[in-house]
């Protein structure tokens, strides 16, 4: 995937997921369907690929689960990394969704 | 102000009444009372509600639309049966107390710090659990768990959902800072979360919103609380818009009317729903905005609109917070009315009085609208 399509992605603000980079939990500032943007913790090493499991919680009556994913470095600040990998499951954006908090307070007109 | 408003009040839901008696009755049944909220007895079984200030000595900043009526009921079961009450200032506080004391002639300590606990309490648009946690972390002063119903798991699912939106603003706005960031941002955001008095950890990130530091506390706790209430607000879309199909639908009584008690019955109806829309409309708005302003600043790194936004976020705050208060007890009124007549309409004499509670709740009046004294009986 392009990086012009990669910026085109939804990018949603969660709760209810952790990332876990080669088994540490990083805070996600933000995640698309194929790429997440970490919080880099102060002199925390970066590598170009990285095994991420994402921990998703249980909503409703659904089940917490797990997803590990092959990421691949894209981009490194001082602040931040973005990792891209590939879709986990077919309906990972569905699952994004359900914990973005902006679209789970949307407030319509009466 | 009537019994009936005063019931009406006594209905209203979290955000708009804190019981401080219905947690002391429940220390007092488990053998607790060394854990009272306040040192003065009559505070311990009192009533707190936040409703409209009209009073003269109006002693608030032009953004804060609502103030705090300490009511204590003189029966503390039948709080509906009339008591005393003021509305909370300094003067107003002291003046009652010498009154229920007898005589005082300095401040005690105890009594300072109870003036403080209120002030506090008066300084937040509403008593929902969450918002009087906060602003009491942010004062530095205790606050018995025991008199908030505010479940770990609850506070835990807010406080990940109001730090999931700061992060990405922090380092949003550090993008921005010229000052070289080598605190880890977590920590950051933790303190933004409860900030205190003491703004030095986070002042790049003033200096990056361009807030003035005299006022930076009050404007991103305001910021923090709208993306507070947009979550209370979430819960009670459904059911204000439950409300609104119902009223849409069976606000007609089940007689037959007059064609001037009909024209009269609409009259009243649309008002009401005007108002609410309106109310709601209002909320929507800020939201709306809130939201376009952190998009902006996060995804197209634009600070012009979020710093826009945040030179009114103290008045949305409040705005929010009034709002909240009205709504929710509309809801928690009409339900009321309605629990022996689910989708149906309402026999003519309780259909009128649930409008006029709904005008009552809608009024600018407000509680204190029908009175000048300082006595409910």
């Amino acid at each position: 995937m392009s990086g012009a399509d990669r910026r085109k992605e939804v990018r949603y603000v969660v709760v209810g997921i952790e990332a876990l980079l080669n088994g540490t939990p990083w805070p996600i500032i933000d995640i698309s369907r194929s790429a997440v943007r970490l919080l880099k913790p102060a002199g925390a090493p970066v590598n170009a690929s990285a095994e991420i499991v994402f921990r998703l919680n249980a909503i409703g009556r659904g089940r917490a689960r797990s997803y590990p994913v092959a990421a691949s470095l894209i981009r490194a600040t001082d602040l931040e990394l973005i990792y891209g990998y590939p879709l986990p499951c077919t309906r990972w954006e569905e699952r994004l969704r359900a914990r973005d908090t902006f679209l789970q307070t949307r407030l319509t007109a009466l | 102000m009537d019994r009936d408003v005063l019931k009406l009040f006594l209905r209203a839901g979290p955000a708009r009444r804190f019981d401080v008696c219905y947690f002391t009755q429940r220390l007092l049944k488990a053998g607790e009372s060394e854990s009272f909220l306040f040192t003065t007895p009559f505070l311990n079984n009192a009533i707190l509600f936040k409703c409209v200030d009209f009073s003269p000595d109006k002693h608030r900043e032009e953004h804060q639309t609502v103030g705090t009526l300490v009511y204590m009921p003189y029966d503390s079961s039948k709080a509906g049966d009339g008591g005393e009450a003021f509305f909370f200032t300094e003067a107003n506080f002291l003046r009652y107390y010498e009154y229920k004391a007898s005589s005082i002639e300095t401040m005690s300590s105890e009594l300072e710090a109870d003036c403080h606990k209120l002030r506090i309490l008066d300084s937040i648009p509403t008593f929902s659990p969450f918002v009087i946690e906060q602003a009491f972390q942010r004062a530095e002063t205790s606050f018995p768990d025991s008199y908030l119903q505010l479940t770990p798991d609850v506070r835990a699912r807010v406080t990940a959902h109001l730090k999931g939106r700061l992060r990405p603003l922090i380092v949003a706005a550090y993008k921005h800072s010229t000052k070289n960031v080598e605190r880890a941002v977590e920590d950051l955001t933790s303190k933004l979360f409860c900030l205190s008095d003491d703004l030095r950890d986070v002042l790049p990130l003033i200096t990056a919103l361009r807030l003035p530091p005299e006022l930076a506390k009050e404007v991103l706790t305001s910021w923090l609380g709208i993306a507070y209430f947009e979550y209370e607000y979430s819960f009670l879309q459904p059911k204000l818009k439950e409300f609104a199909g119902w009223i849409g639908k069976y606000s007609q009584p089940v007689e037959v009317l007059g064609r001037r008690e009909h024209e009269f019955l609409v009259s009243q109806v649309n008002a009401i729903k005007q108002r609410i829309r309106s109310d709601w409309n209002d909320t929507v708005s800020i939201s709306h905005g809130y939201r376009a302003s952190y998009e902006s600043m996060v995804y197209q790194g634009d600070l012009e609109p979020f710093v826009k936004f945040l030179k009114n976020a103290e008045t949305f705050y409040w705005r929010m917070g009034e709002v909240l208060g009205r709504l929710e007890q509309t809801v928690a009124v009409w339900r009321h009315f309605v629990r022996h007549y689910p989708e149906r309409r309402l026999p003519f004499a309780l259909l009128s009085e649930l409008l006029d509670v709904l005008r009552s709740i809608h009024s600018t009046q407000d509680i204190l609208g029908a009175t000048g004294s300082e006595s409910y009986h």
